[in-house]
């Protein structure tokens, strides 16, 4: 281990401020398009937009205190600060959560997205086969290292960003207002606790405190998860306010992928239809690279707890773990569905929220900083 | 599946450990090889009927879970 903290570093690639952005909408769109919507609606009805709004608000506030810590603790990132803040034995036992939540929300992310291939794409191929391929695909660009996902991202980003609001202009015909309409029908709870359902899947983005120290500019964190955020959100709010605007709640909430639904209703005069397949190739493009980002992540966190020179050997095996997390604990979609609503949220709070105000709070308290 | 899952745990386990033998890193084939034998334990434990580590999440958090989200 180098003398200097930011030095010990097994990821030696960086990225610039653009696809620092890139990555993190990616992450947040991949993860948020595909079923977040259906839930978000069963959960928050017709304000499910306006919680959209609130976890966009609570998210920014969030990302003020993981661009701090960056800042705080210069060259290092969350792995790296845990152990900073926490000690050498306490500070390993909290840092190892990053990665493995980093696994878990792969995990969530690929089979999510099998699923949804498995269903509109592919319906004769066993989910298995098309869950290997992605992890596949997803480890080979992950041991690529960062900058080579970044890159993706840079040409991915724009695209599906693009491709949302094309399909939302050609969608909007079918748009009826009134079935947004009222807001607050059955009071607030409903919008309060959409908020955090919807805060879990946005703060996937704490990935972010990974990048930092391998961004050109570090000061642009809060830039880049702001900016990023902010696109995730008009994304998710899109589909969502879309959804009920058409469909209306009683059939939005129980679709499966509501994006899908929408990109099927095009049609014009039989010259543009099946454009949904078109989306589809962007959503499963978005999280095969999310997961990639993920699995990097899991891979670096894991080698600095350890102390390893490289991060590398750790692709596969951890791609392998997930792999075998995602087909052996969820036996049917409706299992992963329930895991994604019912447990997931609760494990991202803590880890999203807690973890990262613990170690935030600690530092501050023990006057604790980065030495590089 | 846990015969696949071991045969692709033993073939990632040579794939990339050998050339790290070559060079000395004793601690990278470490981690690897530990990392390497969870999903082995991961897929045994299935084919005994064991509950994996995220339906054991699933049993102590999905409670909680019912009680504030719909």
């Amino acid at each position: 281990m180098a003398g200097k903290k930011g030095d010990w570093m097994p990821e030696k690639g960086i990225i610039n401020t653009k696809q620092f952005v890139w990555l993190l909408f990616i992450m947040i769109s991949a993860f948020a398009t595909m079923q977040l919507p259906g839930m978000l609606i069963m959960q928050a009805g017709r304000d499910a937009w306006l919680s959209i709004l609130g976890a966009w608000l609570l998210d920014v506030m969030l990302a003020l205190v993981y661009a701090y810590m960056g800042i705080r603790f210069p060259g290092e990132n969350l792995v790296q600060y845990s152990i900073t803040i926490l000690g050498k034995y306490l500070g390993r036992l909290v840092g190892i959560l990053f990665p493995l939540f980093f696994l878990l929300v792969c995990t969530i992310v690929l089979r999510g997205s099998a699923q949804l291939v498995n269903i509109v794409f592919l319906p004769r191929t066993p989910l298995n086969v098309i869950l290997v391929t992605s992890y596949l695909v997803s480890a080979l660009i992950a041991r690529k290292g960062l900058e080579a996902i970044a890159r993706m991202t840079e040409l991915l980003g724009p695209l599906y960003l693009l491709s949302i609001i094309t399909l939302s202009f050609l969608v909007l015909p079918a748009f009826h207002m009134s079935r947004l309409l009222p807001q607050f029908d059955n009071g607030v709870t409903p919008f309060l606790t959409g908020a955090p359902l919807i805060l879990t899947n946005f703060g996937v983005c704490i990935i972010m405190a990974m990048y930092i120290p391998l961004c050109n500019r570090p000061e642009n964190g809060f830039l880049a998860k702001f900016s990023a955020v902010s696109m995730g959100a008009l994304v998710v709010c899109l589909v969502t306010a879309l959804s009920v605007g058409i469909f209306g709640i009683e059939d939005a909430q129980y679709m499966s992928s509501p994006g899908i639904q929408l990109a099927k209703m095009i049609n014009f005069s039989n010259y543009i239809e099946r454009v949904e397949m078109i989306w589809l190739l962007f959503l499963v493009g978005s999280t095969i690279v999310a997961s990639s980002s993920l699995i990097w992540a899991f891979g670096q966190g894991i080698a600095q707890i350890t102390g390893l020179k490289t991060y590398k050997p750790l692709i596969y095996p951890g791609a392998l773990i997930s792999l075998a997390l995602g087909i052996l604990s969820f036996p049917s979609s409706l299992q992963h569905t329930n895991f994604y609503h019912y447990t997931f949220p609760i494990v991202a709070a803590f880890v999203e929220v807690g973890l990262e105000l613990l170690l935030f709070a600690v530092a501050l308290i023990l006057h604790k900083r980065g030495t590089a | 599946m846990t015969v696949l899952m071991m045969f692709t745990a033993l073939a990632i386990g040579l794939a990339e450990g050998l050339p790290l033998k070559k060079k000395g890193q004793r601690r990278e084939l470490v981690v690897m090889t530990t990392l390497l034998a969870m999903t082995i334990l991961l897929a045994v434990g299935h084919y005994l009927a064991l509950p994996s580590p995220l339906v054991l999440l699933e049993r102590w958090l999905e409670p909680v879970g019912k009680a504030i989200f719909k």
